[in-house]
């Protein structure tokens, strides 16, 4: 959309009508405005999600406890935000691939991945997902095997999902923080897998 | 509502592109200014609910055609609009004259109360109430083939189709708009489990399973 020129300027002189206007009417904190794009630039990201698939590798007990009430985890971790806090976990194995979409907006775990990524709001993705979840995988990268049962989670509630991935072979001496690292944002919605140290 | 919102399962976009972005996410100096705005502004009169219905109500061409930051830019100043304590000449014309508005006791929040609002905040939209499941997991159920005209959760291509409760979510908000004067019980959520051969036919993966969130009264029996 960047491409689209004229649209951009619109919008922009829109925004700065509305910013212009509210500020000068003393409706809002120029200063709040700043703090906030901070907050999801810093402090949110898919570095909170990261972690908590990591301890997932590492602790069967917590593992166990994610999957059964993810939301007692997150809040017990203090992972909780101000988008939905009810929070499910969906594990791949061998033989289940889980996928994350939003057909009717684009609700995403703000809290534990940040802000989504484009193609996670895009038409294209939320109208795909769900009738032929299998080739857009193999349009993003990912070629399933045909045995292995794709599901794919509509966020239709306010219910966020997110994606526990496999743990990449060749990672057992790795410490968990090691392992954060190597989980990237795309993984914890389904949209890729990690399948060795540091390929995405 | 049938709005050009409820996209699963239609052809004809452009294909994604998984872009690697790991980076800012908003890209465009406007969006960054808008997601600020939008945040920050807690104002007595200023909605800040309804969201979800209204980008429904954006026209379907419209709707189709404008990125995702475009509606939240759409949906702020319809908002202000609505407020009244903002006009459509005052956007015009943003450097002009304005009146300022008399709200009694408001300041504006500080970044203090707006990103400590985050921090602290554990939004959930279940409720604490003792109602009894219509389902137990494992139910086969059928999606009500309803097509109410204000806002629902329960997606068009759903409607009218076999499923299986897979999990009870508990008790959470009904979502969906009501008409003037009706209000609905307390209701339980679940997740449903529908395959991609009784949604799309012999076009639906046979190992496809699709899952959709769906409250009780979204939900019939199979008899």
């Amino acid at each position: 959309m960047a491409d689209d020129k004229p649209a951009q300027a619109d919008y922009d002189l829109r925004t700065r009508a509305l910013v212009s206007v509210l500020t000068r009417k003393g409706l809002v904190d120029p200063a709040s405005m700043d703090a906030v794009v901070e907050y999801h630039e810093s402090q949110v990201g898919p570095h909170v999600g990261a972690g908590l698939v990591a301890r997932s590798w590492v602790d069967p007990d917590y593992r166990r406890r994610l999957l059964a009430d993810a939301r007692a985890v997150a809040r017990e971790d203090k992972l909780t935000g101000f988008q939905s806090t009810d929070l499910v976990a969906v594990a791949n194995t061998p033989s289940v691939h889980n996928l994350v979409v939003c057909t009717l907006c684009s609700c995403y775990p703000w809290s534990l991945l940040g802000l989504p990524p484009t193609w996670y709001k895009d038409s294209s993705y939320r109208a795909r997902a769900v009738i032929d979840p299998r080739n857009v995988l193999r349009e993003f990268g990912l070629d399933l095997d045909d045995e292995v049962e794709v599901r794919v989670w509509d966020s239709t509630a306010e219910v966020r999902y997110l994606v526990i991935p496999e743990r990449p072979p060749g990672t057992d001496d790795m410490s968990v923080d090691e392992l954060a690292a190597l989980v990237t944002r795309d993984s914890m919605i389904g949209a890729e897998t990690l399948t060795a140290i540091g390929q995405q | 509502m049938n709005g050009a919102h409820d996209l699963g399962g239609m052809d004809g976009f452009a294909l994604p592109q998984r872009d690697d972005e790991q980076g800012p996410i908003l890209k465009e100096e406007w969006q960054r200014l808008l997601w600020g705005l939008v945040w920050s502004l807690r104002v007595p009169g200023i909605s800040r609910g309804g969201r979800a219905a209204m980008e429904q109500s954006i026209p379907p061409a419209l709707y189709l055609s404008m990125p995702y930051y475009a509606r939240w830019l759409h949906r702020a100043e319809r908002s202000v609009l609505e407020s009244g304590l903002v006009t459509a000449e005052e956007l015009d014309n943003p450097d002009g004259p304005l009146s300022i508005p008399d709200i009694p006791d408001f300041e504006p929040p500080g970044p203090e109360v707006i990103v400590g609002g985050f921090l602290a905040c554990d939004f959930s939209s279940e409720l604490d109430a003792d109602v009894r499941p219509r389902f137990s997991v494992g139910d086969a159920v059928i999606a009500r083939n309803e097509h109410p005209a204000g806002h629902t959760r329960a997606p068009r291509y759903v409607r009218g189709r076999r499923g299986t409760i897979h999990r009870d979510h508990g008790v959470h908000e009904f979502q969906d708009q009501l008409p003037p004067g009706v209000e609905r019980e307390a209701q339980h959520l679940y997740s449903v489990m529908f395959t991609g051969r009784e949604l799309w036919g012999s076009r639906g993966g046979y190992k496809d399973r699709i899952y959709v969130d769906l409250w009780d009264d979204h939900l019939q029996s199979v008899t």
